[in-house]
């Protein structure tokens, strides 16, 4: 496409734009319905990818989570299309757990595996994917070293469980296009 | 608007997928160290090495890219050693958000068999043997993938 074309092309459009803004002509056909005034609600698309920065809100652990628990998470950052905020800082997200292995009495360390489900906003759902596998520290030797020198302090130590502080940063991702209604209207 | 729109229009024209996968070589700016950092917190990248797609450089030398730190374990009790994990997180090219995957995990030294020279504490329980700190240096390379096909301009 030659640029003159192209000049034309978005001149028109312009103009176009113009005459729609005018109001001087109603669509005679439609005069009747009043829902053809109010204008078309800007839709913005959320694209799939999007990361999403997520904060979790109370601890989630292998000693006294599950599978199929959830938790809960709060968006730490405006979500931005176009320099419009479509997920404000403080919507809520929520994440599964997947698989617990407990802590062992000898200093095996707990693991936690959870994933991210979805977040909240105006009144949809989002999904969001997003893993972490989070692995308690503390191994063997060291928990044997522990009830050696320390005792029954030692003991008491076991392997760490693995956790997800409250507090925890995670990223989530979109997994597909949503499109959003802005919030400005 | 009509700059914009025409802007939008050439951009769409002549513009070039970065594949998801694609590797991208990253140098961290300052050193991080696993007293001062906290879990989440972000750190400035710099890519090293132009990304090309066929013979198009699509992300020059030079790039900023922004990092995280993923997880992060204090230095423990009994002479354990603080773990300082890093991820890419993405960097900004022509307008474009490219979003990056990858892990590099700094682990400080153990402490067990030379508990001499390492700090030593005088804790609530008595003495506390800690192990040391992991610090990534100023300079430190990190390699990120590109997570999801991105369409960029061309250069």
């Amino acid at each position: 496409m030659s640029i003159n074309a192209l000049l034309a092309a978005v001149i028109a459009a312009a103009s176009v734009q113009q005459q729609a803004a005018e109001p001087l002509a109603p669509p005679p056909a439609a005069a009747t319905v009043p829902e053809v005034l109010a204008p078309p609600a800007p839709k913005l698309v959320l694209p799939k990818g999007t990361m999403v920065r997520l904060m979790v809100l109370k601890e989630v652990n292998s000693r006294d989570n599950r599978p199929g628990d959830r938790f809960v998470l709060r968006v730490d950052e405006d979500v931005r299309v176009g320099g419009v905020t479509v997920v404000p800082i403080g919507t809520k997200a929520w994440g599964e757990v997947v698989g617990v292995e407990r802590t062992g009495g000898v200093g095996k360390s707990g693991k936690l595996n959870a994933r991210l489900l979805y977040l909240e906003a105006a009144g949809q759902r989002i999904d969001l994917e997003g893993e972490r596998q989070s692995a308690g520290s503390g191994g063997t030797g060291q928990a044997v070293a522990g009830v050696v020198a320390f005792g029954l302090f030692g003991l008491l130590m076991k392997g760490n469980n693995a956790t997800l502080k409250a507090g925890e940063i995670l990223n989530g991702y979109t997994l597909a296009d949503t499109p959003m209604v802005s919030p400005h209207q | 608007m009509i700059l914009a729109a025409l802007a939008l229009v050439l951009v769409q024209q002549e513009q070039t997928v970065l594949p998801a996968g694609t590797s991208v070589r990253l140098a961290t700016l300052a050193p991080i160290d696993s007293r001062s950092v906290k879990q989440g917190q972000r750190f400035a990248l710099r890519v090293t090495e132009h990304v090309t797609v066929g013979s198009r450089v699509v992300i020059p030398r030079g790039t900023d890219a922004v990092g995280e730190v993923e997880a992060l374990s204090g230095k423990g009790m009994f002479g354990k050693a603080a773990r300082l994990t890093l991820a890419p997180l993405f960097l900004d090219v022509g307008g474009q958000r490219v979003n990056l995957v990858g892990t590099s995990v700094e682990k400080g030294h153990d402490a067990t068999a030379g508990a001499a020279v390492t700090t030593v504490v005088v804790g609530a329980f008595g003495l506390i043997i800690t192990g040391k700190s992991a610090t990534v240096p100023t300079g430190s390379i990190l390699f990120g993938r590109v997570r999801t096909d991105v369409a960029l301009p061309q250069r």
